[in-house]
């Protein structure tokens, strides 16, 4: 009889899930064709997932507490006495089974032949639940057939899903970014704030959270840019330079940089003839000089050093001469860090571009744009001239659909003895929806240069005080309202341009203006003096 | 005694009675119970229908003195538990000597019970629960087993005096008796207009019957069982929180403990004359009507209504249910 009462519990294990499945299953169907309803209305990803887990969770409890649930042998007795009908014999044999009389015998023997013929099946048979079963089938098929169906919401979807790889691609390259900056002494706390950036971009829930954060990065990068970075970068690089050149001495080749150089041209002094050591502090009352503005520690140091040397001071210059070391091998570390920082900037500027680029366009909107032109001039005659505009411009667009604008501008330069180089650009840059233009103008390049023979192109230049220029007051670039190339557009139709005037203030620039002009004269393979007078005359600039 | 000669004992009464009862193979089997459990039964029905010839057939069934009380308003107690009388001896002495009434017997037919005075019911229901009588200040124990199979009209109600309902609670069941079927009512016209009427063989004496009713008791209840037999009784009670509307509504006060110990002793014997070694809840369920129906006081809203007990009973076997095994799809 037991073990039939043990078979009669599992098929009652059976019965209570078919019959708490059928119980369930048109609510958990109708559940799950809400949930496929949703998915029609809103553009969510996850309710076909979703109500593919509904029914899975709702098997999977019912199943789980079949198994699980506590069914004591009476009342699987009690079910085999209802489902056989044997008038309790079975609950009556587990009760009475200890029972020392006749009746307890026979009630055991009547129970046990019961048991003998019979069968769980008959027992307790598979509910029928038809009724309900039929809603829950037509309820699933419904949920089915839209789950399947054409959905006006997966275009949307398509686009979000779209929009989150592109987050966490751009997220991806600055956590590349991070790692490449980490790698390099002193930039931990940049490498920290890249991370940070790289987990916000991942966690923004729009492409203008994500845009925002980026911006807000670079602007810290460039708050963080030192005013005279130009001059120091320039002073260091050209110490660098000329020192490669030229080296100090035979103790410090001209294969190691500046700052192993001046070390060892302290430690060689004392080995030094007086002639080598006159020469040496000329030398190095020259350097000085053109590291007074960029570096002027690194230039007192120097001076100090050509001044003890010429005093006949080795310990002295010695002395200097490490300071000098020092300085320089702190200079080049902060040019290294910040030129780190504004590669890391540019490479942001760029995953802002892309993330720009990527933004789909919807309905109508404003968009904003500025131009940078860069115009090349060549003068005619018998001098040339060279000048570099640089353009600032606001464009304002309006369009429908997707847009990108990208404009590019080229000027001419001006001709004749002054080397004047406008650019024009436009650039629309898109923020929104729509496509624009955007207009700008180029700078003018002033002063222009001299109109000068070609051969003498690299030699006697005028440099004119700006300072002398302006009065002392902030020197604005005027450019020439020759801008207006149209952004390239994709989209439905070009939004409205309006040139702005462009006049940008000179102390937002100078800084780029002075980097493009030391690089500029060290591509020109200038002489050290030449390139100190272009740095000296940005430096007065800035200030 | 085994359950199985108990059985086929309590078949062969049925088969003795089934010789001159015709059909009213229920009405033969409640009987019996109550002959099983030694309880008293209460057969009501119009006239003509059998009960007096029925109790009489089973009194003839059993070897065992019987007597028939044919009750009447003129009927004093003494005449139904005895009396003492004045008795000369041959020597001359005179002395009190007391002669027992019909009472004392094992089988007791009390027909019309309702036609005597509250009183001469007082004194032999007082029989019936003490199983002795009590006359002139001696108590006497009536012969065991003990039994009182009274009738009684539910139609001439003139000149009756209808049992207390504290006197009814001392019949272990009562027995409505049905008109007869169509076929059933040929046959007992055959069978009563012959020239041959068929008598009931003795198939049983006192102490093979005493031996049945104590076998009866000894039936093993499964514990859900009582439970049930409670539950019902309980759901009878217009107050309980089980009690159905009809209860609620037209029951003034439910069943009494002896309804479970009815319902119990009833269902044993029933599953004993089954074959059967426990008492089922299908026992206790029908033995619910004759061991309830006359244990429920009614208000008169039922009768307004013409709710019968029958009805309530019914109602109450509905709101309890028959228990079941608590798992979901299963029985």
């Amino acid at each position: 009889m037991l073990a039939f009462l043990h078979r009669m519990r599992r098929r009652l294990r059976l019965v209570w899930a078919w019959a708490t499945a059928a119980w369930v299953a048109p609510t958990v169907a109708g559940a799950a064709l809400a949930v496929v309803l949703v998915g029609w209305v809103r553009p969510w990803a996850w309710p076909e997932r979703a109500a593919v887990g509904v029914v899975a969770v709702a098997a999977v409890a019912v199943a789980a507490w079949a198994v699980i649930q506590r069914l004591p042998l009476p009342v699987v007795a009690r079910a085999a006495d209802r489902g056989l009908a044997t008038a309790d014999s079975f609950g009556a044999a587990l009760q009475f089974a200890d029972l020392d009389s006749p009746f307890g015998e026979r009630i055991r023997a009547r129970a046990e032949h019961l048991a003998g013929g019979a069968r769980p099946e008959e027992a307790a048979p598979l509910p029928p639940e038809g009724r309900r079963w039929t809603i829950a089938a037509v309820l699933g098929v419904a949920a089915l057939a839209l789950a399947f169906a054409p959905n006006p919401q997966d275009s949307v979807r398509a686009e979000q899903a779209a929009l989150h790889d592109l987050l966490d691609q751009t997220a991806d390259e600055i956590d590349e970014q991070a790692e490449a900056a980490a790698e390099q002494p002193g930039n931990e706390a940049l490498a920290d704030q890249l991370r940070t950036l790289a987990d916000e971009v991942r966690q923004a829930d729009s492409l203008e959270e994500a845009e925002q954060a980026l911006q807000e990065a670079q602007d810290a990068l460039d708050a963080s840019r030192p005013q005279n970075f130009a001059s120091q970068r320039a002073a260091v690089e050209g110490l660098e330079r000329s020192l490669g050149q030229r080296s100090l001495g035979q103790n410090a080749p001209s294969t190691a940089n500046a700052a192993e150089q001046l070390a060892a041209a302290a430690e060689s002094l004392p080995e030094l003839s007086a002639a080598e050591r006159a020469a040496l502090a000329e030398r190095l009352a020259d350097l000085a000089e053109t590291q007074a503005a960029g570096n002027p520690e690194l230039s007192d140091a120097l001076a100090a050093a050509a001044q003890a040397l010429a005093a006949g001071n080795v310990a002295g210059a010695q002395a200097a001469l490490g300071e000098a070391a020092l300085a320089q091998g702190q200079a080049s570390a902060a040019v290294a860090s910040q030129l780190s920082a504004d590669a890391t900037a540019a490479q942001l500027a760029q995953a802002q571009a892309n993330l720009q680029g990527q933004q789909p366009g919807q309905g109508q909107g404003q968009g904003q744009g500025q131009g940078q032109g860069q115009g090349q001039g060549q003068g005619q005659g018998q001098g040339q001239g060279q000048g570099q505009g640089q353009g600032q411009g606001q464009g304002q667009g309006q369009g429908q659909g997707q847009g990108q604008g990208q404009g590019q501008g080229q000027g001419q330069g001006g001709s004749g003895s002054g080397g004047q180089g406008g650019g024009s650009g436009a650039s629309g840059q898109v923020g929104g929806a729509s496509g624009g233009t955007g207009s700008g103008q180029g700078g003018v390049g002033r002063p222009g240069g001299t109109d000068q023979p070609r051969n003498d192109a690299n030699d006697g230049a005028t440099i004119v005080d700006p300072v002398a220029i302006t009065d002392g007051e902030d020197l604005s670039l005027g450019g020439a309202n020759s801008g207006g190339s149209p952004g390239q557009v994709v989209g439905k139709g070009d939004g409205p341009t309006t040139a702005g005037p462009a006049r940008v203030p000179l102390s937002s620039v100078v800084g780029e203006y002075a980097d493009r002009a030391t690089a500029s004269a060290q591509r020109q393979q200038l002489p050290p003096s030449q390139q100190e007078l272009v740095g000296d005359y940005f430096n007065r600039l800035n200030q | 005694m085994t359950p199985e000669q108990c059985a086929e004992t309590a078949a062969a009464i049925r088969s003795e009675i089934g010789k001159v009862i015709v059909g009213q193979a229920a009405l033969v089997d409640e009987v019996l119970h109550c002959l099983l459990a030694e309880g008293h039964i209460l057969l009501e029905g119009v006239p003509g229908l059998g009960k007096t010839m029925l109790l009489k057939t089973l009194a003839e069934s059993l070897d065992m003195p019987w007597s028939r009380i044919q009750f009447t308003p003129d009927l004093m107690p003494a005449d139904i538990v005895g009396t003492q009388i004045l008795h000369q001896g041959a020597d001359g002495a005179r002395e009190l000597q007391f002669r027992p009434g019909p009472i004392t017997a094992n089988l007791v037919l009390a027909d019309e019970v309702n036609r005597a005075t509250p009183k001469t019911q007082a004194a032999m229901l007082e029989a019936m629960q003490e199983r002795a009588v009590t006359v002139a200040g001696e108590t006497r124990s009536l012969p065991r087993p003990f039994m009182v199979m009274a009738t009684q009209n539910p139609l001439e109600m003139e000149g009756t005096y209808p049992l207390p309902e504290a006197q009814l609670d001392r019949f272990l069941l009562k027995v409505l008796v049905p008109f007869p079927s169509a076929d059933d009512l040929v046959t007992v016209i055959e069978r009563t207009t012959g020239a041959v009427t068929a008598s009931p063989t003795p198939v049983c004496d006192a102490e093979r019957l005493r031996q049945m009713i104590a076998l009866t008791r000894e039936v093993p209840v499964p514990d859900h069982v009582v439970r049930h037999a409670v539950d019902l009784v309980v759901a009878s009670h217009p107050d309980s929180a089980t009690a159905p509307e009809a209860v609620r509504r037209y029951v003034r006060f439910g069943a009494s403990p002896r309804g479970v110990q009815a319902l119990i002793l009833a269902g044993k014997a029933r599953a004993l004359m089954a074959g059967r070694p426990s008492v089922a809840v299908d026992d206790v369920r029908a033995m619910a009507a004759p061991a309830l129906r006359h244990r429920l006081v009614v208000g008169y809203e039922a009768t307004a209504d013409g709710r019968s007990p029958d009805d309530l009973v019914t109602a109450v076997l509905e709101q309890v249910g028959e228990p079941r095994s608590g798992v979901r799809g299963a029985p």
